[in-house]
C-alpha cells in the first residue's frame, strides 16, 4: 500500500526530528544558509581578498599581496569625495528629519480615519521603479525640463537655470528617494506616544510649544534615530542618484567606486574603497545598536 | 449653609457626534470639598472631569472655577490639575523632574532653589523622599500614583481632578491609598473631584457624592444620604442594595386610610405585601415605585 | 482637544505629498502627449506606447526580466517561508547571529552587493547572463520574504497550534491544517512584494548582467544615457503602474487583520 508507506515514512521522520531537533533546524535552514554563504559571505570574502592584490597592466589583476590599495585610502581625491558623500548624506538626513517629522506628526495626530491610507501613500512610491523615479527628476530639472520651461514661459527667467548635474539635484534625489524610510519609524514612535502624557503636560501648564519640545520630541528620539540611520546608510553609498543627477561636479563615493571597477578596471582599489564604505555602514549600525539599546532606556533601565 | 463655589457647572452639555456624553449638568462644589463622581463606565463621569480640567470644551453651558468662566481657557491656563488614570508620568524624566515639570515652565518661571525646595516638600507629602532620582518605570504602581499626585499638587491648584486614580492598583494597596488620599486632601485643603466606579471607594472618602448615569446626575448627596435613602432604583442598584422591591403607592397622605402621619406612604408590593415608609418624597396614590429596605 | 490641524502643518504636508508624487505624475502625463515637456498640453497620443510595444529591444528585455523575476520570486518565497518558520519556532544557539547575517543584504549598500557578486562570478569564470542575475536576485530577495513572513507569524496565536496538537494532530498535520492556512496571506504578501523588489532592481543587476542579458531597468537605463526621449516616459509609466497592482494587493494583504 503506497499511501501507508508514505504515512509510515512521515511518522518515522517526525519521530526522528522530534528526538533530534538540531537536524530539523539544520535541514530547514540549509537553503537560506546556502544562499547566504554562497552569495553574500563568500563574495564579501572575495572583495577582501581582491583588496590586497596588485593591479596589473590593462586592468588585469596580479595574484600578489600588497597594501598599495590601502595606502590610497588617504588619496586626497578619495577623501574629498568621501567627505562630500558624508556631507550630502547628513544633509539628506536633516531635511528628511524635518520633512518626515511634519508628515508623520500630521498623520499620527490629525490623520483620523485616513491614517492607513495616508501611510499607504507614503510607502507606495518605495515599491515603484527607483530608476524611473530618479529619471523623472531629469525630466523635471534638466535645461529643457518642465521646471525651466515653466519658468521661462512665465518670463521669470530668460536662460534655463542649472538645476541638474550638481549637488542640489543629488540632494533632491536623495531626499525624494529616502524620505519614506524616515517617515515610517517616526510615525511608529509618534503613534506609540501615550496621549495622556501629552494631556498631562498641557494640564500642568505647558503651552503647545513647550509640550512639543519638552515632551513629544524627547519621547520620539528613538524613531528619529532609527529613521536617521535608515536614511543615512543607503544615502552614503548611493550609486544611481549621483550617476544620473550629479554629473562630474557632484561625485559621490558610490559612483567613484563604480568608476574604479567599470571605467578604470582598477579592481583592487575598487574593492578597498567598497570595504571602506561597508565598514562605515557597519560602524554606524553598531553605534546605532549601542545607542538603540539605550533607545528605550527610560523604559527598560533598571 | 452657603459655601464658596470652587467648581461650578451650569447646564453643561458635551456631545461626540450623535452621542451625548454629558447632558445639561449643573453642579456646585464647595471650597475644600472631597467630591466624588460615581457611576458605571460610559456614564460621563470622566468627560465631566475633563470638562473641568479643560481637556474638553463644552458644547453649551458654562464651567466656572472659583467663580470665573473658564470655558475658553486651555488646560495650561486653568488653575486645576489632573491625576490621570494611568498616571501619565513622563517616561523620559526622573521623579524629581516629573514633579518639577510645571514649576519650570516659562509661565511660572520658578527659581531653581525654590523648585528644589518645593519638590522636596512634595516628595515628603507623598512619602517618596528617597525616590527622586528614579525613573517612573522603576517605581511600583502605588509609587507612580504618588508621583502623579505630587506633580499635580505642587502647582497648588484650586481644584485637583482625579480620574480613577486607584483603578490599576490591587485591593490592599487601594485601601491604603484611599486613607492616604484623604489624609493628603485634608493636609493641603484643596478641592478634590474624584472619579470612580467603585461605590465603596466613593463612600469611604468623600464629603459628597454624585451618582451619574447616561450623562446625567441621578442623585447628589452625602454618602449617608445616598446609601440610606437612594432616590432612584438605579442608585439603589448601584449602591449594592440587594433587597429592592417594586410596588404601587396605595396611600401617600395622612388623610388617606392607612397613613399614620404626614410624610408617610403605604406601598403595596408586586408580591402582595404592604409596607409603610417614612420619607419626604412627593408620591401620589397609584404611582409605581420601587424601594429597598 | 484641537482636532483641526494647524494650517501651516497642513500646507507643509500637502506640499510634501506633491513632492512625493509629482515626478511620477509628470512621467505619466508626458507619456500621453506628443511633445517633450512643453508647458502646455498639446493633444493626447498613444504613439509612445505604440513605440514601446514595437521596440524589439524592449521586448527582449521584458523577456529577460520575467525570466529572472518569476523564478526568483518563487524560490525566494519558498525558502523565505521555511526560514521564517524555523527562525520563529525554534530556539537554537546562534539564532540571533543567523538572523543578523540573513538581514545583511538589507543594510549593505546595493553597490557593494553588486560588486562583490561581480568579483565572485568572475573568480569562478562564470559567464554573466540570466543565470547569474537570477542567483543574485534570489539572494537579495530571501531576506525580504523572510522578514515579511516572520512579521506575519508573530501575529498568529500560538494557542491555535497547541490546540491542534492537543486535539491529536501531529506536527505535520498541524502545520498543514492550521499554521499554513493562517500564514497563507503572509506568504502571498511576501511573494507580491518580492515581485517589484526583484523586477525593479537596478544597481545589483547592473553589475551582474552580461551583454545579451539586459533586464528592463537596465534597458531603460541605457535609453536614459542616450538622452531623454518620450518613449522612456511611456515605458516608465508601464514599469511603474503595472507592478503597482501587485504591490497594492501585497500591502493590503500584509496589513490585513488576522481571521
Amino acid at each position: 500500500m503506497k499511501v501507508m508507506d508514505v504515512y509510515r515514512l512521515r511518522k518515522s521522520l517526525l519521530r526522528f526530528f522530534r528526538n533530534h531537533p538540531a537536524f530539523g533546524i539544520g535541514a530547514a535552514l540549509s537553503p537560506s544558509a546556502f544562499w547566504l554563504l554562497i552569495f553574500t559571505l563568500i563574495p564579501m570574502g572575495i572583495v577582501i581578498y581582491y583588496s590586497f592584490l596588485t593591479r596589473g597592466p590593462w586592468g588585469t589583476v596580479i595574484n600578489e599581496f600588497t597594501l598599495d590599495s590601502y595606502r590610497l585610502i588617504l588619496d586626497p581625491l578619495f577623501l574629498k569625495i568621501f567627505a562630500r558623500s558624508v556631507k550630502l548624506a547628513v544633509l539628506t538626513v536633516v531635511i528628511c528629519l524635518l520633512a518626515g517629522y511634519m508628515i508623520a506628526y500630521w498623520i499620527a495626530f490629525y490623520g483620523g480615519k485616513r491614517k492607513n491610507f495616508l501611510l499607504f501613500l507614503v510607502i507606495l512610491p518605495f515599491w515603484t521603479s527607483y530608476l524611473v523615479r530618479i529619471y523623472a527628476w531629469i525630466a523635471l530639472l534638466s535645461d529643457h525640463g518642465l521646471v525651466n520651461n515653466f519658468l521661462i514661459k512665465i518670463q521669470l527667467i530668460d536662460e534655463p537655470l542649472p538645476l541638474l548635474h550638481n549637488e542640489f539635484a543629488v540632494l533632491v534625489g536623495l531626499v525624494y528617494t529616502y524620505l519614506p524610510f524616515m517617515i515610517l519609524p517616526l510615525y511608529a514612535s509618534l503613534e506609540r506616544l501615550d496621549r495622556s502624557v501629552l494631556e498631562a503636560a498641557s494640564d500642568l501648564g505647558a503651552t503647545a510649544r513647550e509640550r512639543f519640545f519638552q515632551v513629544t520630541l524627547p519621547l520620539t528620539k528613538g524613531g528619529m534615530l532609527s529613521g536617521s540611520v535608515l536614511v543615512f546608510a543607503p544615502a552614503l553609498g548611493e550609486y544611481l542618484i549621483p550617476e544620473l543627477l550629479g554629473g562630474a561636479k557632484a561625485m559621490m563615493i558610490g559612483k567613484f567606486i563604480a568608476l574604479k571597477f567599470i571605467g578604470l578596471r582598477h579592481w583592487p582599489l575598487g574593492s578597498t574603497y567598497s570595504l571602506m564604505l561597508l565598514l562605515m555602514t557597519l560602524i554606524l549600525l553598531y553605534l546605532y545598536m549601542r545607542v538603540g539599546g539605550g533607545k528605550e532606556a527610560f523604559q527598560e533601565q533598571r | 449653609m452657603k459655601q464658596v463655589a470652587s467648581v461650578e457647572l451650569a447646564h453643561v452639555v458635551k456631545r461626540y457626534g450623535d452621542v451625548i456624553a454629558v447632558n445639561d449638568l449643573s453642579l456646585v462644589i464647595g471650597e475644600g470639598e472631597f467630591f466624588s463622581l460615581l457611576g458605571p463606565s460610559g456614564c460621563g463621569k470622566t468627560t465631566t472631569l475633563r470638562l473641568i480640567g479643560g481637556l474638553e470644551t463644552p458644547d453649551s453651558g458654562e464651567v466656572y472655577i472659583s467663580g470665573e468662566v473658564v470655558n475658553d481657557r486651555p488646560p495650561y491656563e486653568r488653575s486645576s490639575n489632573i491625576v490621570f488614570q494611568n498616571y501619565a508620568l513622563f517616561p523620559h524624566l526622573t521623579v524629581n523632574d516629573n514633579i518639577a515639570f510645571g514649576l519650570r515652565l516659562k509661565s511660572r518661571r520658578t527659581p531653581e532653589p525654590e523648585v528644589k525646595k518645593l519638590v522636596a516638600q512634595a516628595l515628603e507629602l507623598v512619602h517618596l523622599e528617597d525616590f527622586g532620582a528614579r525613573r517612573p518605570i522603576q517605581l511600583s504602581g502605588g509609587q507612580q500614583q504618588r508621583v502623579a499626585l505630587a506633580r499635580a499638587l505642587i502647582l497648588r491648584p484650586k481644584v485637583l481632578l482625579l480620574d480613577e486614580p486607584l483603578g490599576a492598583l490591587d485591593r490592599k494597596l487601594r485601601k491604603a491609598m484611599q486613607k492616604e488620599l484623604r489624609r493628603i486632601q485634608q493636609e493641603v485643603n484643596i478641592t478634590f473631584v474624584y472619579v470612580t466606579h467603585d461605590q465603596e471607594e466613593a463612600m469611604s472618602m468623600s464629603d459628597r457624592v454624585a451618582v451619574m448615569r447616561n450623562g446625567d446626575f441621578e442623585q447628589i448627596g452625602s454618602p449617608q444620604e445616598i446609601f440610606q435613602s437612594p432616590q432612584t432604583r438605579f442608585t439603589a442598584d448601584f449602591m449594592g442594595a440587594c433587597n429592592i422591591y417594586s410596588g404601587r403607592v396605595i396611600a401617600a397622605d395622612a388623610g388617606e386610610v392607612g397613613c399614620a402621619s404626614a410624610g408617610t406612604v403605604q406601598i403595596e408590593t408586586e408580591t402582595g405585601f404592604t409596607v409603610m415608609s417614612r420619607n419626604n418624597l412627593e408620591l401620589s396614590s397609584g404611582a409605581a415605585t420601587s424601594f429597598s429596605i | 482637544m484641537n482636532q483641526t490641524s494647524p494650517r501651516l502643518l497642513f500646507i507643509g504636508c500637502v506640499f510634501l505629498f506633491v513632492f512625493m508624487y509629482a515626478p511620477l505624475l509628470v512621467v505619466i502625463v508626458f507619456s500621453l502627449t506628443p511633445t517633450e515637456y512643453g508647458v502646455s498640453w498639446e493633444g493626447f497620443t498613444l504613439k509612445w506606447y505604440q513605440a514601446v510595444f514595437d521596440n524589439k529591444n524592449i521586448q527582449a528585455a521584458l523577456k529577460v526580466s520575467l525570466m529572472v523575476t518569476i523564478p526568483s520570486v518563487l524560490i525566494a518565497t519558498a525558502i523565505g517561508t521555511i526560514t521564517a518558520f524555523t527562525l520563529y519556532r525554534s530556539k537554537f544557539i546562534g539564532r540571533a547571529l543567523f538572523q543578523g547575517v540573513l538581514y545583511i543584504p538589507l543594510i549593505m549598500p546595493d553597490l557593494v552587493i553588486g560588486i562583490s557578486l561581480l568579483l565572485f562570478y568572475t573568480s569562478l569564470n562564470l559567464e554573466l547572463g540570466i543565470l547569474t542575475i537570477l542567483m543574485a536576485h534570489v539572494s537579495f530577495t530571501i531576506p525580504l520574504t523572510t522578514l515579511v513572513i516572520i512579521a506575519r507569524m508573530q501575529r498568529i496565536d500560538r494557542n491555535l497550534e497547541d490546540a491542534a496538537m492537543d486535539l491529536g494532530a501531529d506536527e505535520w498535520t498541524t502545520m498543514r491544517k492550521v499554521t499554513l492556512p493562517l500564514l497563507k496571506p503572509g506568504i502571498l504578501a511576501a511573494a507580491l512584494l518580492a515581485f517589484p523588489w526583484s523586477f525593479n532592481d537596478f544597481v545589483i543587476t547592473f553589475f551582474v548582467s552580461g551583454v545579451g542579458s539586459s533586464t528592463l531597468p537596465i534597458r531603460v537605463y541605457s535609453m536614459i544615457r542616450l538622452g531623454v526621449s518620450p518613449i522612456i516616459n511611456a515605458l516608465g509609466t508601464l514599469i511603474v503602474v503595472l507592478p503597482l497592482i501587485l504591490v497594492v494587493l501585497g500591502l493590503l494583504l500584509e496589513r490585513r487583520r488576522m481571521g
